[in-house]
């Protein structure tokens, strides 16, 4: 029964080629409209998405699919191990993938993620961790600081 | 980061609590002009409504009229500081916080204004009745996406529009809750042999409508006060222990579906445990304020302590801010950059 099922193949930026059940290919919302629109019958390139990445994609999809019987708190819990395994430089190229391909869920979870990494972090800290650079002048910064003394007050 | 598209930039953003997102504007220029967006403001807002609560104090001594903001869902249920924020009143009345705005009300007049942005709207007087207070609600139709200043009255005014009489008796002053776009007060009618009621206000239809209160013969004719917890019209009433019965509706305006849900025995806090070891009091002295994603409540004694319940366990833990408070008022708040 299982090797009638529809399969979709996936080829990576870096030539990496995965196939996969249909099932667990239209949790993107885009490759869903191409299966739709009858464009997913060849291997569909993704540029931008390596081969790393996209295993990636592939089991957080597949763990959804699987676990779609379980219990809310149960999907909750998978989802925190699923996240928390990433480190931030993966983190962002999976939002990329995740917003590319339109999976929901995914871009909800990593973008729940980095906000949960911003979050008590002071304007210093946030650049630095995301290795953001200061356009203001430091007229502008002052500026911002004044107007919204309450939340600058922290310890540093 | 830098390069991550805009609408992705803007996703995230829109999750910080209020007090990383304000910081978050002086990371840099694109940033600053995302948490400027009003896109950005209604998508925080929902957001917020998952997250833990914060707080607004307005206390009244030493000094009258300082705020202080607590952001608990910045910093965990653990945060003791206290954030001092100006708000402009003089002796107003803190009537009640919608979507981060907060209202005020100081004998006749009305104001409107975000204490976190500073954004301040001040309302037109209602005249023929200077120094009538009346029940004041303040609410927000996510239908019409309108607010709105709702006053009652023992005569209709004339700039605002009156909506007719009612039939129901207020204790003043008391505080409203809103649950379903619906305020929600108890008309107490004055007369021991006569139940309470749970009187709501449709702020879309602009119609009163009772809600059924629960069931039991506890509750009838008992002062209790309303409240909301994760979302629920609660009921919270004092029981023999001299703690709290806390009643959810868990299903909006279902009457079957109250629920006792949770049973909290009487407590005092520690610096009272050398005075005496039982509780002196009749009723019990806690106010129910808002609880935790964790299912933890916070509970406030006669305006001076706190504590957090673990409805879990059946355990108590004095909360202790970092300044001693005294004589305050305090609001349940959704840290927000509503502008009004």
């Amino acid at each position: 029964m299982a090797s009638t099922l529809k399969k979709i193949i996936l080829k990576s930026c870096d030539g990496k080629i995965l196939e996969v059940e249909e099932a667990v290919a239209v949790q993107s919302q885009m490759i869903k409209n191409m299966i739709e629109d009858d464009c997913a019958n060849e291997e569909i390139p993704l540029p931008d998405i390596t081969g790393e990445i996209l295993s990636m994609i592939i089991e957080y999809c597949k763990m959804h699919v699987d676990g779609e019987n379980n219990s809310n708190n149960e999907l909750i819990a998978r989802d925190a191990d699923f996240i928390t395994r990433v480190d931030l430089n993966t983190l962002y190229y999976l939002i990329v993938a995740a917003n590319f391909l339109n999976v929901k869920s995914l871009l909800d979870l990593t973008c729940q993620r980095v906000a949960d990494i911003i979050k008590g972090k002071s304007p210093e800290e946030i650049r630095l961790t995301f290795n953001i650079k200061n356009d203001f002048t430091p007229e502008e910064e002052e500026e911002i600081r004044k107007k919204n003394a309450w939340a600058f007050d922290y310890k540093d | 980061m830098e390069r991550l598209p805009e609408d992705v930039v803007l996703e995230i953003l829109s999750r910080l609590p209020v007090t990383t997102l304000v910081l978050s504007k002086s990371v840099c220029r694109s940033w600053r002009s995302i948490i400027q967006s009003s896109l950005l403001v209604n998508k925080h807002l929902l957001h917020m409504a998952e997250n833990d609560p914060c707080i607004i104090f307005q206390i009244h001594r030493p000094i009258q009229d300082h705020y202080y903001f607590v952001d608990f869902a910045c910093y965990g249920e653990g945060n003791r500081s206290l954030k001092k924020i100006s708000v402009s009143t003089i002796h107003a009345r803190l009537v009640a916080s919608v979507n981060g705005l907060l209202c005020f009300c100081n004998y006749s007049v009305i104001h409107i204004c975000n204490p976190l942005t500073r954004d301040y709207v001040e309302l037109p007087m209602l005249s023929r009745c200077y120094g009538e207070l009346g029940i004041l609600g303040f609410g927000f139709s996510p239908m019409t996406r309108e607010y709105k200043v709702v006053r009652i009255l023992t005569l209709g005014g004339s700039q605002w529009r009156s909506l007719g009489m009612i039939p129901y008796q207020f204790i003043r002053p008391q505080s409203q809750v809103t649950v379903n776009g619906r305020l929600h007060w108890i008309s107490h009618p004055g007369n021991v042999t006569v139940n309470n009621r749970i009187i709501s206000f449709d702020l879309t239809a602009e119609q009163f409508q009772e809600i059924p209160p629960p069931d039991n013969v506890t509750i009838d004719r008992r002062i209790f006060e309303l409240v909301v917890l994760r979302g629920h019209l609660c009921a919270a009433v004092s029981n023999i222990s001299c703690g709290l019965d806390i009643w959810v509706m868990k299903e909006y305006n279902v009457k079957e579906s109250w629920v006792k849900e949770y049973m909290i025995e009487g407590y005092l806090p520690v610096e009272f445990h050398s005075m005496n070891g039982r509780i002196p009091f009749f009723r019990s002295e806690f106010r129910a304020v808002c609880s935790f994603r964790s299912g933890k409540i916070l509970l406030e004694r006669r305006c001076k302590n706190f504590v957090l319940y673990d409805p879990v366990h059946g355990t108590f833990e004095d909360f202790v801010f970092e300044r001693a408070l005294n004589r305050f008022k305090m609001v349940a708040h959704v840290g927000s950059l509503v502008s009004i």
